[in-house]
């Protein structure tokens, strides 16, 4: 390796240990409005390798949708990517032509958005959809197409996949139509699946089926995945790792066993605690106090400060995303900078 | 979670297929056979057809030419005894009859051209306005407020004024009146869908603009463009009519109802038949145009009240 490629696995830590299917390095994507810029992703860094899985988790707000869509390019007007690196198989996504960015969509990363009803065309039968999205990148013939189309089916459980092609996407249920938008993004064999919320807006038990799917196709499939969900006990079924966010940055990341079971941020261990106490179904409800920050007033230093039960006159300045010991990684006072333990980003000043 | 099922897709279809028995319809068959339950659409449809056919038939149900005179025969009232003076004759012993079916085949042809030139250009002008929006989209609207500041019938007297008076200038001068409805409409609709879900789900998937144009935005604007083709088919006879009247479309002898009521108005107290007829069929074709424009757009706009 020679050149700024040289320069740019120096700066990865530990790059060379797995090659990163996505390396999502110092991402910070803003908003125009009217004269003001709204920073809503403030230097978010995770990577994904061949076969693994990572939640992104965080309340309405925190930009945890805002960074998939900016993996995938999807960012439109006003909206930009200010600064910072998306590395899809090594190649920088940033700043690529929108026609490149285009013919990757679907071949090398698809997404999976939250309301799957509404995600497919009501004019076309579901055939004629799944065909299109694998004849847009694959040169087949459209009988060709619909083959695979039922095979996509039916490896996402559905048994009568002849019945559901010829069907309307009003003819079926949400958690049909869920795997079938779930067919239709592996249509290509992505190397990266991204799911925004993709079991929010279907009844629990349905959730649960597509969850148990996702998890089949996980152990079936090298694709690396992200998943985006404010749940945390639903990504907690389906990923390895959890990138937990607020206010566009990351508060928290490590394998799921670990910030689950000892989560060291604040912030992390309120969603977990809230979460639990609605599936624990005893006494009060518990909730965060406080509401998440609107991105055009953020407070300055620690975004969780104005919320947080431990919040320090050190807070106003910001935590440094640390790693631990145990090779997670947190934003917090109370952990990283005692620790003493290096830098991992340096913190921009905004 | 006790309730999680062990056989999702089994669980799941079955669910799915109550829903499709439940009597949802399919969106392309079952619209034909509602419209056929509205009264307004089959009365236009019969409408339609008692113009239109004589009209389609003209050569076969004319004894002479459009243009053939008879001086001999001038003025001649309508009469059942021959099908030449079955609607009269006119100044110069011309069959009105003959040039009322030939007439129709310029008029409605005419006003066929109209919504063709004016629907492909508006609307590829709305698709480019809306699905790109921006600057481009802002400058497209901006040209199109403009001509909708005119009133219609001034800014087709003055394209014809400027191209000179003939039907192909006439056609031009209406569709050009034509543009900025379709485009208008078409922005609306393209702006409201490049937004929804499904494209953006499409564009995840490795769409590219001309894709999601054409198979997307395009069928998802198509109901509102139909409608407007319809209203505009009728609306279209009446301007060019109005503008043959004006003497500013076709030119004599050439037979085009506008013309010929503009003609027989001259002699209308000596006879009367030379421009009512033309007037009816042009009457009774717009008429049965707007009825069947009104049955589809309530059978096309799911969301209008009514119907």
């Amino acid at each position: 390796m020679t050149g700024p490629a040289a320069e740019r696995a120096q700066s990865a830590q530990s790059a060379e240990a797995v090659p990163a299917v996505l390396d999502v390095r110092g991402l910070h994507t803003y908003f125009r409005r009217g004269r003001n810029v709204v920073k809503v992703v403030r230097g978010v860094s995770f990577r994904v390798g061949r076969s693994g899985s990572v939640g992104l988790v965080g309340e309405s707000g925190s930009g945890k949708s805002i960074t998939a869509l900016s993996v995938m390019g999807l960012i439109q007007k006003p909206g930009f990517i200010a600064d910072g690196q998306i590395l899809l198989d090594g190649r920088d996504l940033v700043g690529m032509p929108s026609a490149d960015l285009t013919k990757l969509r679907g071949r090398d990363a698809a997404m999976v958005f939250q309301e799957p009803i509404a995600a497919l065309n009501p004019l076309y039968h579901i055939g004629s959809q799944v065909a299109e999205a694998i004849r847009v990148h694959q040169d087949l013939s459209k009988n060709q197409a619909l083959e695979r189309a039922r095979q996509l089916l039916e490896m996402v459980g559905i048994a009568d996949a002849g019945r559901v092609l010829r069907s309307y996407p009003h003819q079926l249920s949400g958690g049909m139509c869920q795997r079938v938008t779930i067919a239709t993004a592996l249509a290509n064999d992505p190397g990266l699946l991204i799911m925004d919320e993709p079991t929010t807006a279907l009844d629990t038990t349905i959730q649960a089926q597509i969850l148990d799917i996702i998890a089949d196709l996980k152990t079936r499939l090298e694709t690396a995945l992200v998943f985006v969900s404010h749940d945390i006990s639903v990504v907690t079924q389906v990923c390895d790792e959890l990138v937990v966010m607020y206010g566009g940055r990351v508060m928290e990341s490590g394998r799921t066993e670990q910030v689950i079971g000892s989560p060291k941020h604040p912030y992390t261990q309120g969603l977990i605690t809230a979460a639990m106490s609605v599936s624990g179904g005893s006494g009060r409800l518990k909730s965060i106090p406080g509401e998440v920050p609107d991105p055009q007033h953020m407070p300055s230093g620690c975004p969780f400060r104005p919320r947080c039960p431990h919040a320090m006159p050190q807070c106003a300045a910001d935590p440094p995303l640390s790693d631990l010991p145990d090779g997670r990684q947190v934003a917090c006072w109370l952990h990283g900078a005692a620790t003493g333990s290096t830098t991992v980003e340096e913190v921009r000043p905004l | 979670m006790a309730d999680r099922i062990g056989e999702p897709a089994l669980a799941d279809g079955t669910l799915a297929l109550q829903v499709a028995e439940a009597g949802v319809q399919r969106p392309t068959a079952s619209r034909w056979a509602g419209l056929l339950r509205q009264r307004n659409f089959v009365i236009g449809v019969v409408l339609l057809a008692i113009v239109v056919i004589p009209v389609l038939l003209a050569p076969v149900l004319s004894p002479v030419g459009p243009d053939t005179q008879n001086a001999g025969a001038t003025f001649l009232a309508p009469s059942l005894s021959h099908l030449t003076s079955l609607m009269g004759t006119d100044e110069f012993g011309r069959s009105v009859w003959v040039r009322v079916l030939y007439g129709g085949r310029y008029s409605i042809g005419a006003s066929i051209a109209v919504v063709v030139l004016g629907g492909t250009v508006g609307t590829a002008l709305g698709l480019v306005a809306g699905y790109l929006g921006g600057t481009v989209g802002f400058l497209i609207m901006r040209v199109v407020d403009l001509l909708l500041a005119f009133p219609g019938i001034l800014l087709a007297l003055a394209v014809t004024a400027i191209l000179g008076p003939s039907l192909v200038n006439a056609v031009i001068a209406v569709a050009i009146v034509a543009v900025p409805l379709y485009a208008r409409i078409v922005e609306g609709a393209a702006r409201e869908i490049r937004n929804l879900p499904y494209v953006r789900a499409s564009r995840a998937l490795g769409a590219g603009p001309r894709h999601i144009i054409f198979r997307h935005v395009l069928p998802g604007a198509m109901p509102a463009v139909i409608v407007q083709t319809t209203v505009w088919l009728g609306v279209a006879v009446l301007w060019i009519a109005a503008l043959g009247f004006l003497g500013l479309g076709v030119q004599p002898p050439t037979p085009e109802w506008g013309q010929m009521v503009s003609d027989g108005q001259a002699s209308l107290t000596i006879a009367w038949w030379i421009a009512v007829f033309p007037g009816l069929f042009l009457a009774v074709f717009v008429v049965g145009i707007s009825l069947v424009g009104d049955a589809l757009r309530d059978q096309l706009n799911p969301t209008a009240v009514g119907a």
